[in-house]
């Protein structure tokens, strides 16, 4: 059973308004539905900055059982400067321990998606996709595994629940 | 330990600048698009004046004879405003490479990614 949750957002479009979090709510409900009586809070959205992403979920790690990062996880401004600066998934890259990770490549070659967990000071660490389909497909797969407490088992059905809401199959390499 | 997966969605990127945003549910952008396509639209990216957007399954030629249409449509939507100048500067289908360019050990990026690479 978990007992605690940190929602961190990222993304400069969120922090600033542009975009509104629709994801947290969604985050929210579903950690609800598993666990009632868990204690879910959501931080400030954090900027597209790797340093800053670390920093977050350090502090999280230290308070909570579970963090939830969201956003930030393809290849961004990487392939194209005029997206979003993609660095949650290399933050995670950072700091967790014995992480396991699925990358998600498109047909055309480039990072769509990569999603992480692990663990760091005893706190499960995960990461959802930014786009409110990819997130809520991820979360509820998170949902039902997290009592496995497996990382693989769960980093698993995440990707595979994420490639579920792209139309057409995938191969797994 | 990490694991690759190969997505074959087909789709076609675009981009429409010219807009005030402000407060976007993105979701409901999905929604009219998808409407008016007739097929999968995600939004993968915002900025206070532009917007990008995955369209699958649709032809690029399709949408830039619509171009009109999607900006009404997109000014319909809460949070956007179409300005005078809004268009659609792109409608690109993406192309598909050889399985074996697509996963490189030293990155989680392709190889045009990691030449834009940049902090």
């Amino acid at each position: 059973m978990i007992k605690s949750a940190v929602i961190i957002p990222t993304g400069d479009e969120i922090r600033s308004g542009v975009v509104l979090d629709t994801d947290s709510p969604e985050v929210m409900r579903q950690l609800l539905a598993l666990e009632p009586a868990m204690e879910v809070s959501r931080r400030t959205p954090v900027r597209d900055e790797e340093d800053t992403i670390v920093q977050a979920i350090t502090e999280a790690a230290e308070t909570a059982e579970l963090v939830i990062l969201i956003g930030g996880s393809g290849g961004g401004h990487r392939f194209d400067p005029a997206l979003g600066r993609d660095f949650t998934h290399s933050a995670l890259e950072r700091v967790l321990e014995g992480a396991v990770s699925r990358r998600l490549f498109g047909k055309n070659g480039h990072l769509w998606c990569r999603l992480v967990c692990g663990r760091l000071k005893g706190a499960l660490v995960i990461n959802l996709p930014g786009p409110f389909v990819e997130a809520q497909a991820a979360m509820a797969a998170f949902c039902r595994t997290a009592g496995s407490g497996d990382l693989e088992i769960i980093n698993q059905a995440m990707a595979e629940a994420v490639v579920a809401t792209y139309p057409g199959g995938a191969d797994v390499t | 330990m990490e694991n690759d997966i190969i997505v074959f969605a087909d789709k076609t990127v675009i981009r429409v600048r010219g807009l005030s945003i402000r407060g976007l549910d993105t979701r409901q952008v999905e929604q009219l698009l998808t409407e008016r396509f007739g097929s999968f639209v995600r939004v993968i990216g915002v900025t206070g004046d532009s917007i990008d957007m995955d369209v699958y399954g649709v032809e690029p030629e399709r949408i830039l004879r619509d171009e009109a249409g999607v900006i009404r449509t997109l000014s319909t939507a809460q949070g956007i405003t179409a300005l005078d100048i809004a268009k659609l500067v792109s409608a690109e289908r993406i192309v598909t490479v050889d399985a074996d360019d697509i996963q490189k050990p030293e990155g989680a990026y392709c190889a045009r990614e990691r030449w834009l690479r940049r902090d």
